[in-house]
Protein backbone atom coordinates (compact mmCIF):
# COMPACT_ATOMS: atom_id res chain seq x y z
CA UNK A 1 0.00 0.00 0.00
CA UNK A 2 2.68 2.56 0.87
CA UNK A 3 4.41 1.66 -2.39
CA UNK A 4 1.28 2.59 -4.37
CA UNK A 5 0.96 5.89 -2.50
CA UNK A 6 4.66 6.58 -3.07
CA UNK A 7 4.32 5.81 -6.79
CA UNK A 8 1.26 8.07 -7.13
CA UNK A 9 3.03 10.90 -5.30
CA UNK A 10 6.12 10.48 -7.49
CA UNK A 11 3.97 10.55 -10.64
CA UNK A 12 2.10 13.63 -9.49
CA UNK A 13 5.38 15.30 -8.54
CA UNK A 14 6.91 14.50 -11.93
CA UNK A 15 3.82 15.87 -13.73
CA UNK A 16 3.95 19.04 -11.67
CA UNK A 17 7.69 19.42 -12.20
CA UNK A 18 7.34 19.02 -15.96
CA UNK A 19 4.58 21.62 -16.11
CA UNK A 20 1.69 19.26 -16.77
CA UNK A 21 -0.56 20.90 -14.19
CA UNK A 22 -0.20 24.42 -15.55
CA UNK A 23 -3.19 25.96 -17.26
CA UNK A 24 -3.12 25.64 -21.02
CA UNK A 25 -2.96 28.94 -22.92
CA UNK A 26 -6.31 30.13 -24.20
CA UNK A 27 -6.97 29.01 -27.74
CA UNK A 28 -6.58 31.87 -30.16
CA UNK A 29 -9.32 32.49 -32.70
CA UNK A 30 -8.33 31.76 -36.31
CA UNK A 31 -6.64 34.58 -38.16
CA UNK A 32 -8.02 35.56 -41.57
CA UNK A 33 -7.02 38.05 -44.22
CA UNK A 34 -8.88 40.49 -46.41
CA UNK A 35 -11.39 38.81 -48.74
CA UNK A 36 -11.39 35.55 -46.79
CA UNK A 37 -14.74 34.18 -45.73
CA UNK A 38 -15.64 33.96 -42.05
CA UNK A 39 -18.48 31.65 -41.07
CA UNK A 40 -20.68 33.35 -38.48
CA UNK A 41 -23.43 30.73 -38.81
CA UNK A 42 -26.08 33.40 -39.46
CA UNK A 43 -23.81 35.20 -41.92
CA UNK A 44 -20.87 34.31 -44.09
CA UNK A 45 -18.81 37.44 -44.11
CA UNK A 46 -15.94 38.61 -46.26
CA UNK A 47 -14.21 41.83 -45.30
CA UNK A 48 -13.16 43.14 -48.70
CA UNK A 49 -11.25 46.33 -48.09
CA UNK A 50 -10.82 49.43 -45.98
CA UNK A 51 -10.42 52.75 -47.74
CA UNK A 52 -9.96 56.32 -46.53
CA UNK A 53 -11.73 58.69 -48.90
CA UNK A 54 -13.53 61.99 -49.09
CA UNK A 55 -17.29 61.83 -48.80
CA UNK A 56 -20.04 64.41 -48.44
CA UNK A 57 -20.95 64.93 -44.79
CA UNK A 58 -24.66 64.41 -45.43
CA UNK A 59 -25.01 61.17 -47.35
CA UNK A 60 -28.19 62.31 -49.18
CA UNK A 61 -26.89 65.61 -50.46
CA UNK A 62 -24.04 65.40 -53.01
CA UNK A 63 -23.33 69.14 -52.72
CA UNK A 64 -22.58 69.03 -48.99
CA UNK A 65 -19.07 69.82 -47.75
CA UNK A 66 -16.69 66.88 -47.88
CA UNK A 67 -14.92 65.14 -45.05
CA UNK A 68 -12.44 62.28 -44.82
CA UNK A 69 -14.04 59.00 -43.81
CA UNK A 70 -12.88 55.43 -43.44
CA UNK A 71 -15.02 52.99 -45.36
CA UNK A 72 -15.04 49.29 -44.60
CA UNK A 73 -16.65 47.15 -47.32
CA UNK A 74 -18.06 43.74 -46.47
CA UNK A 75 -19.75 41.05 -48.53
CA UNK A 76 -22.33 39.41 -46.31
CA UNK A 77 -24.29 36.30 -47.21
CA UNK A 78 -27.43 36.03 -45.10
CA UNK A 79 -27.84 32.36 -44.27
CA UNK A 80 -31.22 32.78 -42.54
CA UNK A 81 -34.52 32.03 -44.23
CA UNK A 82 -35.80 35.55 -43.56
CA UNK A 83 -34.61 39.14 -43.89
CA UNK A 84 -32.27 40.18 -41.11
CA UNK A 85 -31.73 43.78 -40.00
CA UNK A 86 -28.20 45.10 -40.31
CA UNK A 87 -28.05 45.58 -36.52
CA UNK A 88 -27.41 41.85 -36.24
CA UNK A 89 -24.23 42.28 -38.26
CA UNK A 90 -23.20 45.33 -36.21
CA UNK A 91 -23.52 43.30 -33.03
CA UNK A 92 -21.39 40.49 -34.39
CA UNK A 93 -18.49 42.80 -35.29
CA UNK A 94 -17.21 42.76 -31.74
CA UNK A 95 -14.16 44.95 -32.11
CA UNK A 96 -12.77 47.09 -34.90
CA UNK A 97 -9.45 48.58 -33.85
CA UNK A 98 -6.01 49.53 -35.13
CA UNK A 99 -3.08 47.47 -33.73
CA UNK A 100 -2.59 50.20 -31.15
CA UNK A 101 -4.68 53.18 -30.23
CA UNK A 102 -8.36 53.83 -29.74
CA UNK A 103 -10.79 51.26 -31.13
CA UNK A 104 -13.13 52.44 -33.87
CA UNK A 105 -15.85 50.19 -32.55
CA UNK A 106 -15.72 48.37 -29.25
CA UNK A 107 -18.14 46.21 -27.32
CA UNK A 108 -18.41 48.78 -24.52
CA UNK A 109 -18.94 51.78 -26.75
CA UNK A 110 -22.16 52.37 -28.59
CA UNK A 111 -22.55 53.79 -32.04
CA UNK A 112 -20.96 57.18 -31.29
CA UNK A 113 -19.04 56.82 -28.05
CA UNK A 114 -15.34 57.59 -28.16
CA UNK A 115 -13.42 59.25 -30.95
CA UNK A 116 -15.25 57.53 -33.79
CA UNK A 117 -18.83 57.12 -34.80
CA UNK A 118 -20.10 54.91 -37.57
CA UNK A 119 -23.05 54.18 -39.77
CA UNK A 120 -23.58 51.26 -42.07
CA UNK A 121 -25.89 50.56 -44.96
CA UNK A 122 -26.46 48.50 -48.06
CA UNK A 123 -25.99 50.98 -50.93
CA UNK A 124 -28.89 51.28 -53.32
CA UNK A 125 -30.20 53.56 -56.00
CA UNK A 126 -31.86 56.59 -54.44
CA UNK A 127 -31.73 55.47 -50.82
CA UNK A 128 -29.60 52.86 -49.04
CA UNK A 129 -31.25 50.01 -47.19
CA UNK A 130 -30.54 48.40 -43.84
CA UNK A 131 -32.02 44.92 -44.31
CA UNK A 132 -30.14 41.84 -45.50
CA UNK A 133 -32.36 39.75 -47.79
CA UNK A 134 -32.42 35.98 -47.16
CA UNK A 135 -30.02 33.56 -48.90
CA UNK A 136 -28.23 36.31 -50.78
CA UNK A 137 -24.96 38.17 -50.62
CA UNK A 138 -25.19 41.91 -50.02
CA UNK A 139 -22.53 44.57 -50.06
CA UNK A 140 -22.43 46.37 -46.73
CA UNK A 141 -20.51 49.61 -46.33
CA UNK A 142 -19.50 50.73 -42.85
CA UNK A 143 -18.46 54.36 -42.70
CA UNK A 144 -16.44 55.72 -39.81
CA UNK A 145 -16.35 59.47 -39.08
CA UNK A 146 -14.35 61.27 -36.47
CA UNK A 147 -16.47 62.06 -33.46
CA UNK A 148 -14.58 64.98 -31.91
CA UNK A 149 -15.60 68.61 -31.63
CA UNK A 150 -14.69 71.16 -34.29
CA UNK A 151 -11.94 72.68 -32.11
CA UNK A 152 -10.25 69.34 -31.49
CA UNK A 153 -7.86 67.62 -33.84
CA UNK A 154 -9.60 64.69 -35.56
CA UNK A 155 -8.02 61.30 -34.84
CA UNK A 156 -5.54 60.01 -37.41
CA UNK A 157 -6.66 57.21 -39.70
CA UNK A 158 -5.00 53.91 -38.80
CA UNK A 159 -2.71 52.07 -41.22
CA UNK A 160 -4.40 48.75 -40.63
CA UNK A 161 -7.41 47.40 -38.83
CA UNK A 162 -8.17 44.25 -36.88
CA UNK A 163 -11.77 43.13 -36.86
CA UNK A 164 -13.02 40.55 -34.39
CA UNK A 165 -16.10 38.69 -35.53
CA UNK A 166 -18.51 36.82 -33.29
CA UNK A 167 -20.58 33.82 -34.17
CA UNK A 168 -24.31 33.27 -33.93
CA UNK A 169 -26.10 30.15 -32.75
CA UNK A 170 -29.67 28.90 -32.73
CA UNK A 171 -30.14 29.33 -29.00
CA UNK A 172 -32.86 27.58 -27.05
CA UNK A 173 -34.59 29.84 -24.57
CA UNK A 174 -34.53 28.31 -21.10
CA UNK A 175 -37.96 29.65 -20.11
CA UNK A 176 -40.01 28.94 -23.19
CA UNK A 177 -38.07 26.22 -25.00
CA UNK A 178 -38.24 28.33 -28.13
CA UNK A 179 -35.32 29.22 -30.38
CA UNK A 180 -33.74 32.46 -31.40
CA UNK A 181 -30.49 33.53 -32.95
CA UNK A 182 -27.95 34.98 -30.56
CA UNK A 183 -24.21 35.40 -30.25
CA UNK A 184 -22.26 32.51 -28.80
CA UNK A 185 -20.96 33.57 -25.40
CA UNK A 186 -18.13 32.16 -23.34
CA UNK A 187 -18.02 31.28 -19.65
CA UNK A 188 -17.65 34.98 -18.84
CA UNK A 189 -20.90 35.67 -20.76
CA UNK A 190 -18.97 37.80 -23.25
CA UNK A 191 -19.33 37.01 -26.96
CA UNK A 192 -16.74 34.55 -28.22
CA UNK A 193 -14.42 35.73 -30.99
CA UNK A 194 -14.92 33.33 -33.90
CA UNK A 195 -12.27 34.85 -36.16
CA UNK A 196 -9.94 37.79 -36.34
CA UNK A 197 -9.43 39.58 -39.64
CA UNK A 198 -6.54 41.94 -40.23
CA UNK A 199 -6.88 44.30 -43.14
CA UNK A 200 -4.66 47.12 -44.42
CA UNK A 201 -6.21 50.57 -44.82
CA UNK A 202 -5.74 52.16 -48.23
CA UNK A 203 -5.66 55.94 -48.76
CA UNK A 204 -7.54 57.45 -51.65
CA UNK A 205 -7.45 60.98 -52.91
CA UNK B 1 -74.97 -13.74 -16.89
CA UNK B 2 -73.81 -16.30 -14.42
CA UNK B 3 -71.98 -19.15 -15.94
CA UNK B 4 -71.89 -22.46 -14.02
CA UNK B 5 -68.45 -23.62 -13.17
CA UNK B 6 -67.58 -26.51 -15.37
CA UNK B 7 -64.69 -28.78 -14.67
CA UNK B 8 -62.68 -30.05 -17.65
CA UNK B 9 -63.76 -33.43 -18.81
CA UNK B 10 -61.51 -36.19 -17.53
CA UNK B 11 -60.35 -37.34 -21.00
CA UNK B 12 -58.90 -33.93 -21.88
CA UNK B 13 -61.71 -32.94 -24.23
CA UNK B 14 -62.36 -29.22 -24.27
CA UNK B 15 -65.80 -28.79 -22.84
CA UNK B 16 -66.54 -25.79 -25.07
CA UNK B 17 -65.53 -27.16 -28.42
CA UNK B 18 -65.83 -30.78 -27.50
CA UNK B 19 -62.63 -31.34 -29.42
CA UNK B 20 -59.83 -33.29 -27.92
CA UNK B 21 -56.60 -31.34 -27.35
CA UNK B 22 -53.91 -32.75 -29.56
CA UNK B 23 -51.10 -34.43 -27.78
CA UNK B 24 -48.15 -32.11 -28.59
CA UNK B 25 -44.97 -33.62 -29.97
CA UNK B 26 -42.14 -32.11 -27.87
CA UNK B 27 -39.76 -31.08 -30.74
CA UNK B 28 -42.48 -29.56 -32.94
CA UNK B 29 -43.95 -27.56 -30.04
CA UNK B 30 -40.57 -26.17 -29.12
CA UNK B 31 -40.03 -25.07 -32.74
CA UNK B 32 -43.50 -23.53 -32.87
CA UNK B 33 -42.92 -21.70 -29.60
CA UNK B 34 -39.61 -20.37 -30.83
CA UNK B 35 -41.24 -19.26 -34.06
CA UNK B 36 -44.03 -17.49 -32.19
CA UNK B 37 -41.51 -15.82 -29.95
CA UNK B 38 -39.56 -14.61 -32.96
CA UNK B 39 -42.74 -13.29 -34.60
CA UNK B 40 -43.78 -11.54 -31.38
CA UNK B 41 -40.34 -10.03 -31.04
CA UNK B 42 -40.44 -8.77 -34.61
CA UNK B 43 -43.87 -7.21 -34.09
CA UNK B 44 -42.76 -5.60 -30.83
CA UNK B 45 -39.65 -4.20 -32.49
CA UNK B 46 -41.71 -2.84 -35.38
CA UNK B 47 -44.15 -1.17 -32.98
CA UNK B 48 -41.29 0.33 -30.96
CA UNK B 49 -39.58 1.60 -34.13
CA UNK B 50 -42.88 3.05 -35.32
CA UNK B 51 -43.35 4.82 -31.99
CA UNK B 52 -39.86 6.28 -32.20
CA UNK B 53 -40.52 7.41 -35.78
CA UNK B 54 -43.89 8.89 -34.83
CA UNK B 55 -42.06 11.01 -32.29
CA UNK B 56 -40.46 12.95 -35.14
CA UNK B 57 -43.94 14.35 -35.82
CA UNK B 58 -44.18 15.84 -32.32
CA UNK B 59 -44.20 19.63 -32.67
CA UNK B 60 -41.47 21.55 -30.92
CA UNK B 61 -42.14 24.64 -28.83
CA UNK B 62 -41.54 26.95 -31.78
CA UNK B 63 -44.26 25.21 -33.75
CA UNK B 64 -46.63 24.96 -30.79
CA UNK B 65 -46.43 28.72 -30.20
CA UNK B 66 -46.38 29.74 -33.87
CA UNK B 67 -49.06 32.12 -35.15
CA UNK B 68 -52.40 30.74 -36.27
CA UNK B 69 -52.71 31.60 -39.93
CA UNK B 70 -55.87 32.31 -41.87
CA UNK B 71 -55.29 31.87 -45.60
CA UNK B 72 -57.13 33.76 -48.30
CA UNK B 73 -57.05 33.58 -52.08
CA UNK B 74 -55.95 36.63 -54.05
CA UNK B 75 -58.45 39.42 -53.38
CA UNK B 76 -60.46 37.51 -50.77
CA UNK B 77 -60.85 38.58 -47.16
CA UNK B 78 -58.85 36.75 -44.52
CA UNK B 79 -60.43 37.37 -41.13
CA UNK B 80 -59.26 36.22 -37.73
CA UNK B 81 -60.33 37.21 -34.23
CA UNK B 82 -58.36 40.45 -34.27
CA UNK B 83 -58.55 41.86 -37.78
CA UNK B 84 -59.61 41.22 -41.34
CA UNK B 85 -57.55 42.01 -44.40
CA UNK B 86 -57.81 41.66 -48.14
CA UNK B 87 -55.39 42.32 -50.96
CA UNK B 88 -56.74 45.14 -53.07
CA UNK B 89 -54.13 45.36 -55.84
CA UNK B 90 -50.52 44.54 -56.59
CA UNK B 91 -48.02 46.38 -58.76
CA UNK B 92 -44.49 45.37 -59.67
CA UNK B 93 -41.88 47.94 -60.61
CA UNK B 94 -38.19 48.74 -60.53
CA UNK B 95 -38.52 52.36 -59.47
CA UNK B 96 -40.64 53.99 -56.82
CA UNK B 97 -41.12 57.74 -57.03
CA UNK B 98 -41.72 59.40 -53.70
CA UNK B 99 -44.06 62.37 -53.79
CA UNK B 100 -45.12 64.92 -51.21
CA UNK B 101 -48.32 66.91 -51.56
CA UNK B 102 -48.52 70.54 -50.54
CA UNK B 103 -50.83 73.46 -51.13
CA UNK B 104 -49.94 76.36 -53.39
CA UNK B 105 -49.86 79.43 -51.12
CA UNK B 106 -51.54 81.65 -53.73
CA UNK B 107 -54.22 79.54 -55.32
CA UNK B 108 -54.69 76.98 -52.56
CA UNK B 109 -54.61 74.21 -55.11
CA UNK B 110 -52.87 70.99 -54.23
CA UNK B 111 -49.37 70.66 -55.67
CA UNK B 112 -47.62 67.32 -55.75
CA UNK B 113 -43.86 67.49 -55.72
CA UNK B 114 -41.69 64.49 -56.34
CA UNK B 115 -38.98 64.54 -53.73
CA UNK B 116 -36.97 61.47 -54.61
CA UNK B 117 -36.96 57.95 -55.90
CA UNK B 118 -35.65 54.54 -54.99
CA UNK B 119 -34.58 51.98 -57.55
CA UNK B 120 -33.57 48.35 -57.44
CA UNK B 121 -31.97 45.72 -59.64
CA UNK B 122 -34.62 43.27 -58.41
CA UNK B 123 -38.25 44.32 -58.25
CA UNK B 124 -40.41 46.23 -55.85
CA UNK B 125 -43.77 44.66 -55.06
CA UNK B 126 -46.27 47.33 -54.04
CA UNK B 127 -49.22 45.59 -52.43
CA UNK B 128 -52.21 47.68 -51.44
CA UNK B 129 -54.37 46.04 -48.78
CA UNK B 130 -57.54 47.00 -46.98
CA UNK B 131 -57.95 46.12 -43.34
CA UNK B 132 -60.44 46.44 -40.54
CA UNK B 133 -60.18 45.65 -36.85
CA UNK B 134 -62.53 43.43 -34.88
CA UNK B 135 -62.05 45.49 -31.72
CA UNK B 136 -59.24 47.77 -30.64
CA UNK B 137 -57.43 49.95 -33.18
CA UNK B 138 -54.38 48.28 -34.67
CA UNK B 139 -51.27 49.36 -36.50
CA UNK B 140 -50.10 46.73 -38.94
CA UNK B 141 -46.84 48.20 -40.23
CA UNK B 142 -44.93 44.98 -40.48
CA UNK B 143 -45.53 42.34 -43.09
CA UNK B 144 -43.55 39.55 -44.70
CA UNK B 145 -43.57 38.28 -48.24
CA UNK B 146 -43.50 34.52 -47.88
CA UNK B 147 -42.21 32.71 -50.96
CA UNK B 148 -43.06 29.25 -52.21
CA UNK B 149 -39.71 27.85 -51.11
CA UNK B 150 -40.11 29.20 -47.59
CA UNK B 151 -38.11 32.43 -47.60
CA UNK B 152 -39.51 35.49 -45.84
CA UNK B 153 -38.76 39.01 -47.04
CA UNK B 154 -39.47 41.90 -44.68
CA UNK B 155 -41.11 45.12 -45.79
CA UNK B 156 -38.45 47.25 -47.47
CA UNK B 157 -36.97 49.88 -45.21
CA UNK B 158 -36.00 51.97 -48.23
CA UNK B 159 -39.55 53.30 -48.52
CA UNK B 160 -40.46 55.06 -45.30
CA UNK B 161 -43.74 54.35 -43.58
CA UNK B 162 -45.12 57.80 -44.37
CA UNK B 163 -45.22 56.86 -48.08
CA UNK B 164 -47.26 53.73 -47.47
CA UNK B 165 -49.79 54.91 -44.87
CA UNK B 166 -48.18 52.62 -42.28
CA UNK B 167 -49.18 54.89 -39.39
CA UNK B 168 -52.85 54.94 -40.28
CA UNK B 169 -54.79 53.11 -37.58
CA UNK B 170 -56.93 50.16 -38.54
CA UNK B 171 -60.21 50.51 -36.72
CA UNK B 172 -63.45 48.72 -36.10
CA UNK B 173 -66.30 49.59 -38.41
CA UNK B 174 -64.61 50.50 -41.67
CA UNK B 175 -61.85 49.45 -43.98
CA UNK B 176 -58.62 51.44 -44.15
CA UNK B 177 -56.08 51.17 -46.92
CA UNK B 178 -52.32 50.80 -46.57
CA UNK B 179 -49.44 49.69 -48.77
CA UNK B 180 -46.67 47.18 -48.24
CA UNK B 181 -43.51 47.49 -50.34
CA UNK B 182 -41.19 44.51 -50.68
CA UNK B 183 -37.88 44.36 -52.51
CA UNK B 184 -37.50 40.82 -53.84
CA UNK B 185 -35.93 38.98 -56.76
CA UNK B 186 -38.38 38.26 -59.57
CA UNK B 187 -38.10 34.51 -58.99
CA UNK B 188 -39.66 34.91 -55.55
CA UNK B 189 -43.02 36.06 -56.90
CA UNK B 190 -44.72 32.85 -58.16
CA UNK B 191 -46.69 31.33 -55.29
CA UNK B 192 -45.81 34.09 -52.88
CA UNK B 193 -48.14 35.38 -50.19
CA UNK B 194 -48.21 38.31 -47.81
CA UNK B 195 -48.15 37.46 -44.13
CA UNK B 196 -49.38 39.95 -41.54
CA UNK B 197 -49.39 39.09 -37.84
CA UNK B 198 -51.42 40.86 -35.18
CA UNK B 199 -49.28 42.67 -32.63
CA UNK B 200 -48.71 41.06 -29.26
CA UNK B 201 -51.49 41.70 -26.76
CA UNK B 202 -50.12 40.01 -23.64
CA UNK B 203 -48.63 43.24 -22.29
CA UNK B 204 -45.13 41.83 -21.77
CA UNK B 205 -42.39 43.98 -23.23
CA UNK B 206 -39.30 41.81 -23.55
CA UNK B 207 -36.41 43.83 -24.92
CA UNK B 208 -34.01 40.93 -25.25
CA UNK B 209 -36.36 38.68 -27.13
CA UNK B 210 -39.42 40.47 -28.45
CA UNK B 211 -42.31 38.08 -28.67
CA UNK B 212 -40.79 35.55 -26.30
CA UNK B 213 -44.11 34.80 -24.60
CA UNK B 214 -46.42 35.34 -27.56
CA UNK B 215 -48.41 32.29 -28.43
CA UNK B 216 -50.74 31.57 -31.33
CA UNK B 217 -50.93 35.16 -32.53
CA UNK B 218 -53.56 35.70 -35.20
CA UNK B 219 -52.01 35.95 -38.64
CA UNK B 220 -53.31 36.29 -42.17
CA UNK B 221 -51.77 34.98 -45.35
CA UNK B 222 -52.95 36.68 -48.55
CA UNK B 223 -52.03 35.08 -51.85
CA UNK B 224 -50.28 37.59 -54.05
CA UNK B 225 -51.74 36.30 -57.31
CA UNK B 226 -54.34 33.73 -58.30
CA UNK B 227 -51.85 31.45 -60.06
CA UNK B 228 -48.49 31.37 -61.81
CA UNK B 229 -49.98 32.65 -65.05
CA UNK B 230 -51.25 35.71 -63.19
CA UNK B 231 -47.76 36.19 -61.73
CA UNK B 232 -46.18 36.05 -65.19
CA UNK B 233 -48.73 38.59 -66.40
CA UNK B 234 -47.94 40.80 -63.41
CA UNK B 235 -44.22 40.70 -64.23
CA UNK B 236 -44.70 41.21 -67.97
CA UNK B 237 -46.96 44.20 -67.31
CA UNK B 238 -44.39 45.69 -64.97
CA UNK B 239 -44.95 49.41 -64.43
CA UNK B 240 -42.12 51.76 -65.42
CA UNK B 241 -42.41 53.32 -62.00
CA UNK B 242 -44.94 53.61 -59.21
CA UNK B 243 -45.62 56.84 -57.38
CA UNK B 244 -46.22 56.68 -53.65
CA UNK B 245 -47.49 59.77 -51.93
CA UNK B 246 -46.65 60.87 -48.43
CA UNK B 247 -49.88 60.81 -46.43
CA UNK B 248 -50.12 61.67 -42.79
Amino acid sequence: MPAVVLLAAAGLGATAALGGLREAPAEQPPQRGAGEEVDQHLFRTKIENAVVRSAPTGSDDPGAPKERVLELSLRVYNNARNSVPLEALDESLLLIAPPEGDPLKSPQGGRDVGKWRFGDSIPGEGLPGRTLPPKRTSLVVMRFHSNVGADERPPAFPGSLTVELGRYENHEDAFTGRHRTQLVTGDDLKPVVAARVTIPVREEA
Amino acid sequence: MVRPAVAPLPDGTDHRTGRRAAEPAPAASRARRAGRRLANGTVALAIAAGAVYAHTYVMDKDDLDAPLTTHAAAGAVAANGRFGMRLERVAVTRTIRLATPSNDPETGAQVIKETGHVGTGDVFVVATVQATSAGDPLWLKEAWLHTRDGLDYAVSDRVYGIYRRADHPIQHGWWSELDYVFEVPKEALPGASIMVTAPSSNGINDDIYPGRYDQLLPEVSLSLTADDAATRRLISEMAESVRLMARL
